[in-house]
């Protein structure tokens, strides 16, 4: 079943079986599938679990950053107020953001997948569960120390958007900028973690027959958000990283006197950061649908619309980043591009809008807690389009730009596209996973106070805004007049808090956290394969799916599942396990076997933070440390996995049989490498951007490069390296010989590490130095991530080695080969594309 | 309430943007009542409404076609005004260099080489009617020029020179503020731009070019003396005195200005004495220090020396 | 078949807004004097490749057509608009 085809008619009339399963096989699931008890709950790591961590530390962001709001409400009550210096003002404004945006709204949508989307798209768990409790433990271990520095006065304070050379070495000596690279650098780790898990998991783990124009919407919007974090991110990455070493090392890639510049860092940072607000939006509108469509009992009207709008958005989400920009002087043409790709973007969403109003249009919607806060989000995202509509047209944003008529646009989007939403969420899943349902009545509560809260609090700053009221000002004078609006929006933000409040006594009251079964179940009358009946291991059988909203199409599907008519009603090798299906169609194609519970993720989680923790207060050596110890519980964590199993293929239900391990391109492990492979390759692609950036902008600072003839040994020796890697695969196959393989990879490593040392002498030779200039910054750069992918390249060889000693590598193919190989085969060709773009963009400089 | 700065315009530069302003309230109200009819008919209309809402057509025109065609001419337009406003001076303009200090502004007058004729601190005199070519630096971090009621900001981003156009129509006073946040006390970065009348700017600029007479009265030489012995002119330059420090504003007139401290406080004999006494309490962080140690007599001199520097 | 169309309608159309928008991106930032040579050149490429998509995509499967016809017209509209700025 290697093509991606339909299941046949013949195959899909054999669900649901005429026999149910049988009790010991329920038994079974339920044995394999229990949480590890007492202690140890802490080395769970089935997205039951981790889910739900998930979602309740993101939520306890959410009130950190929301008191943090109260504290700068307060502060901006009257005029010339001095509850707060401007000094913790900064330091509060600046987490405010960082913490909504990086702790909260991120996880956030990150958590809502991580605890809804298998069971969504009925898998029994994400597909790499020790990758997600990894995540999530570097994100709460990293963002609690992260917002503790607000308590030690160390906070950063130079805004969300840390420009330099405000945050560079000269204007923030301190360790406060530290902290926030340190606390962006673990929520990069914990989002390309979740990103690489969600694409593989919805591109390959969805419930048989689910084809992509069949999936729930939400599942659509993280595999776009997915897509768009791989994307993103590496750039923030990049320029965190770039900054980093500005401050730490003074390499002037954003100093303007020295062959920098500072704009550098605005490109890099807004191609991040406005795609980011989309990041978070998507999966919320995506939410929004669903409860939409749950209120209404209907299904999506214009569901291909709404993929549509969610598909078109992510892209052009992407070219709209330099409006941030629009005051900085950039070319009346660019900016006049950017300004018509800014009002392309509204198409997507106003189709999605009125895909909204279709559906509660075609159904009976009900006014429950969901339902208002559908309806609720619809308003409150629409004004905040609507503004958005407004600053994208240049000149308008001219006068709007950095002042609070932002700030409102702002909150207007993302309360009304993600926060709404999201307590809707609470609302309508919360019973999926509590033993109670939340109390409808207090929910609407809940909505009106956030709903009258908002426009309180943000209706009035439009007007501040247009008095001219700027951003991130600690105190405004008397004699701006904007006294009585400021004092309002305070008003406001205390009716929000109220709204809160009165959520988090409903949730204390209500929620009484039921994994595996017990819980509510489906008080809204879902039609997605999250309200199936489910236990730890998911659903008892894995349905076949044939339309959006199975559970209203088939009324007994519940009772068939329940009963183990469908798909995997057992465990085959009594492992973990879950369906891998096809990308398209979604026809079973082998049985995935999922690991369980382990310490070594959250060991290698602790030591990870410890690692940048130590760095950030300048522990060279302990963190050093703590860096060889992460590695060590990665590998493992690692060893234990990627196992030869007995059984070579099981059957799956009505008599299909799938193999138990697949290597090659069909493999997931190698699907998230390639995955992975692409996150470096975008960091080096923003690299090169920056280089090219540089050349252009500031040519008088460059020098000529080594010649293209002195560097006779990077190229051999990244030629040869990149040979030896590519034919890994075909050596293992042909010489059925693990410890030749994995020698030749080693090899590989040492010739690339070869070629890199070539290259810095090269360098060297011609006399650029890191310090001197925005070029030897970057080509240093680029050098060092080389380097550090190359450190990669050469545990990766060791552990193969080990393994091959070990007798643990599969023949005539091993996913481990082929995983070691594709990173060897991308570092290769990365330091040979290097070593050419470097020289090549510093001739006639 | 005064009507709001960006849409009480006092210059072309910043009528043309709130005319646009108003285009586009008109039009996002009109999608804004678009979307409450269809939200309010979805969910309480007759069935004929909501069948007529579920149609595909109506989604895609509501949607997609409507916004398209309307957003075509409005983007037309913001590009076309987008020119306008950033094109290339006319023969006959006035060059200013106005450089973002942390948080301050130094202010240059330049003839049309380009060479300083006068030199000033946070306040900008403009004539009415002719148009202001203000090339905006930075000496250390990124700051924002942004004077709402004459036009929109530009930012002075270091290593780089951005220049805003921007004329008054009438005389008056406007306040500016920086922009985009430089750290500390960014919130009080005020500045403030008076447009003259041409004769009256003609009058004030023969005023600026022949530097104050010395000062007259007992306490305000004695202030004189004290500004040099206290370490005042170790940051701040008074033309024709010994005081020649570069660092901090320009004070050679600084009795002449309408506000004190980046256009936060008034400026009178209180008031000055009350910044040189305690500065850091009026504007944390600020880079002049604090002077505990001067005497109240003291003080009063120094304000009464500076207060007459007009 | 029904493969090559359905990830031709998904991504394609958006990638010839991406090669569009990215190509216009680099001549406008860094060789401002080719703009005029180099826009109408990449918009005629970028329509007639969302046309040939529009055309692909339009079959008997609603969410390919829709999808692929869907994304052939919003990246054609944004497409245009980016060009206006070259011209206005």
């Amino acid at each position: 079943m290697k093509d991606d085809l339909p299941l046949t008619a013949e195959m899909a009339n054999r669900f649901p079986a005429r026999h149910a399963g049988s009790k010991a096989d329920l038994a079974e699931l339920e044995k394999i599938w229990c949480a590890p008890k007492g202690w140890q709950f802490f080395t769970a790591v089935s997205n039951n679990y981790i889910g739900f961590y998930y979602i309740a530390t993101a939520f306890l962001f959410f009130l950190l950053a929301g008191i943090l709001a109260l504290l700068m409400r307060v502060q901006l009550a009257a005029p010339a107020q001095t509850f707060l210096s401007p000094d913790t003002y900064n330091q509060v404004f600046t987490m405010h953001g960082t913490v909504m945006m990086f702790l909260f709204a991120v996880p956030a949508v990150e958590a809502v997948g991580v605890m809804l989307l298998p069971q969504m798209i009925g898998a029994r768990d994400l597909p790499f569960p020790r990758l997600s409790a990894y995540a999530y433990w570097i994100y709460l271990f990293g963002g609690l120390s992260f917002f503790a520095s607000i308590f030690a006065g160390l906070a950063p304070d130079g805004g969300w958007f840390m420009y330099p050379p405000l945050t560079g070495r000269i204007y923030s000596p301190g360790i406060n900028a530290d902290f926030w690279l340190l606390g962006i650098g673990f929520i990069e780790i914990s989002a390309i973690a979740g990103a690489i898990e969600f694409i593989v998991g919805i591109m390959r783990t969805r419930a048989p027959g689910m084809s992509l124009g069949k999936m729930p919407i939400l599942a659509w919007a993280l595999l776009v958000m997915s897509v768009m974090i791989i994307i993103g991110f590496p750039s923030v990455i990049l320029a965190t990283l770039l900054l980093e070493l500005d401050r730490a090392f003074n390499w002037p890639i954003f100093d303007a006197t020295r062959g920098g510049d500072p704009l550098l860092w605005q490109h890099l940072f807004w191609f991040f950061g406005h795609p980011e607000v989309y990041i978070i939006f998507l999966p919320g509108a995506a939410m929004l649908t669903m409860l939409i469509s749950t209120v209404a009992r209907s299904d999506v009207i214009g569901y291909p619309l709404v993929v549509l709008s969610i598909l078109a958005t992510g892209f052009i989400s992407f070219g709209v980043w330099a409006h941030h920009m629009f005051t900085t002087g950039i070319p009346d043409v660019t900016v006049g591009v950017f300004s018509a790709v800014s009002t392309a973007v509204t198409l997507p969403a106003g189709t999605m809008v009125f895909c909204w109003i279709a559906t509660l249009a075609a159904g009976k919607p009900k006014f429950n807690a969901p339902g208002l806060f559908a309806i609720g989000s619809v308003l409150v995202f629409v004004t905040g389009g609507l503004t958005g509509v407004m600053v994208a047209f240049v000149p308008f944003d001219w006068q709007a730009h950095d002042s609070y008529f932002i700030v409102a646009h702002l909150h207007y989007v993302l309360l009304g596209g993600m926060l709404f939403p999201l307590f809707g969420a609470f609302y309508y899943w919360a019973p999926a996973f509590s033993k109670n349902a939340l109390s409808d009545r207090t929910g609407k509560w809940v909505f009106w106070l956030m709903f009258a809260g908002t426009h309180v609090t943000f209706m009035p700053m439009h007007i501040a805004g247009l008095m001219g009221m700027p951003r991130r000002v600690y105190t405004y004078l008397p004699a701006q007049q904007v006294e009585t609006l400021n004092f309002i929006s305070t008003c406001g933000a205390f009716l929000i808090a109220a709204g809160v409040a009165v959520f988090i006594v409903d949730m204390i009251r209500n929620f009484r956290f039921a994994p595996g079964g017990g819980n509510a179940g489906n008080v809204y009358g879902g039609g997605t394969l999250e309200w199936l009946p489910s236990g730890l291991y998911s659903t008892r059988s894995i349905p076949l799916v044939t339309s959006r909203q199975p559970l209203w199409e088939d009324l007994n599907l519940a009772r068939n599942v329940e009963e183990g008519r469908y798909f995997l009603p057992r465990s085959a090798t009594g492992l973990r396990e879950t369906l891998m299906t096809s990308p398209v169609f979604a026809t079973p194609q082998q049985l995935l076997i999922l690991p369980g519970p382990s310490v070594w993720p959250i060991t290698a989680a602790v030591f990870t933070s410890g690692f940048f923790l130590l760095l950030t207060i300048q522990a060279a050596v302990l963190a050093t440390i703590s860096g060889v110890l992460a590695i060590i519980a990665i590998i493992i964590w690692l060893w234990e996995t990627d196992r030869p199993v007995a059984l070579k293929a099981a059957d799956i239900g009505g008599g299909i049989m799938v193999p138990t391990h697949v290597s090659g391109v069909m493999n997931h492990g190698v699907w998230a490498t390639i995955t992975l492979l692409f996150v470096f390759g975008m960091i080096f692609a923003m690299a090169i951007f920056s280089l090219f950036f540089l050349w252009t902008n500031q040519p008088k600072f460059w020098m000529d490069p080594p010649a293209f003839t002195a560097s006779f040994w990077v190229f051999v020796l990244g030629v040869a390296s990149l040979t030896l890697s590519l034919s890994a695969k075909s050596l293992l196959l042909r010489m059925q010989n693990a410890n030749l393989t994995a020698g030749a990879l080693s090899l590989a490593a040492i010739l690339a590490i070869g070629a890199q040392y070539a290259d810095y002498t090269g360098w060297q030779a011609v006399g650029l130095q890191p310090e001197a200039s925005g070029q030897g910054g970057i080509v240093y750069a680029i050098m060092a991530h080389q380097a550090s992918l190359l450190l990669v390249c050469l545990v990766m060889a060791a552990y193969a080695m080990a393994r091959a000693f070990a007798g643990l590598i599969t023949k005539p193919a091993s996913v481990l080969i082929d995983i070691c190989s594709l990173i060897l085969t991308y570092t290769a060709a990365q330091g040979l594309a290097a070593a050419v773009l470097t020289r090549a963009l510093a001739t006639g400089g | 309430m005064e009507w709001p700065a960006v849409l009480s315009p006092a210059g072309p530069n910043a009528a043309q943007i709130a005319q646009l302003f108003w285009i586009l309230i008109f039009v996002i109200s009109l999608v804004m009542a678009v979307v409450c009819v269809g939200l309010a008919a979805a969910l309480f209309g007759s069935a004929r409404v909501r069948a007529i809402l579920t149609d595909k057509r109506t989604i895609l025109s509501a949607g997609l076609g409507v916004p398209a065609l309307i957003l075509t001419v409005l983007l037309t337009y913001s590009l076309i005004l987008t020119r306008n406003l950033s094109s290339p001076n006319g023969p006959d303009f006035m060059r200013v260099r106005v450089t973002g200090e942390m948080w301050w502004w130094r202010i240059a007058y330049l003839d049309n080489n380009g060479n300083i004729t006068l030199s000033d601190a946070n306040e900008l005199h403009i004539p009415v009617g002719k148009t202001v070519a203000i090339e905006l630096d930075s000496a250390d971090v990124i700051h924002s020029f942004w004077v709402p009621q004459l036009a929109g900001k530009e930012d002075m981003i270091p290593g780089r020179r951005n220049i805003l156009r921007l004329s008054a129509d009438k005389a008056g006073v406007y306040a500016g503020q920086c922009a985009e946040f430089c750290g500390g006390p960014h919130a009080l970065m005020g500045l403030t731009v008076i447009a003259h009348s041409p004769e009256a700017f003609d009058d004030w600029q023969r005023g600026r070019l022949i530097a104050p007479i010395a000062p007259q009265n007992e306490l305000a030489i004695k202030g004189a003396d004290l500004f040099l012995k206290s370490g005042c002119a170790a940051c701040h330059i008074v033309r024709g005195t010994a005081a020649n420090g570069q660092a901090g504003p320009d004070l050679t007139f600084v009795g002449a200005r309408l506000k004190l401290g980046a256009g936060i406080l008034p400026n009178n004999r209180g008031t000055l004495a009350g910044w040189v006494a305690d500065s850091q309490a009026i504007k944390p962080g600020n880079r002049m220090p604090s002077y505990p140690m001067l005497l109240p007599a003291e003080l009063q001199a120094i304000a009464a020396y500076l207060e007459q520097l007009r | 078949m029904l493969h090559f169309q359905l990830w031709i309608s998904l991504i394609g159309a958006f990638l010839v807004w991406g090669v569009h928008f990215a190509g216009l991106y680099l001549a406008a930032e860094f060789a401002p004097q080719t703009i005029r040579v180099v826009a109408p050149i990449l918009l005629v490429l970028g329509l007639a490749t969302n046309g040939w998509i529009f055309k692909r995509a339009n079959t008997a499967n609603p969410f390919v057509a829709t999808i692929g016809g869907g994304s052939a017209v919003i990246s054609s509209i944004a497409i245009l608009w980016q060009t206006l700025p070259v011209y206005v």
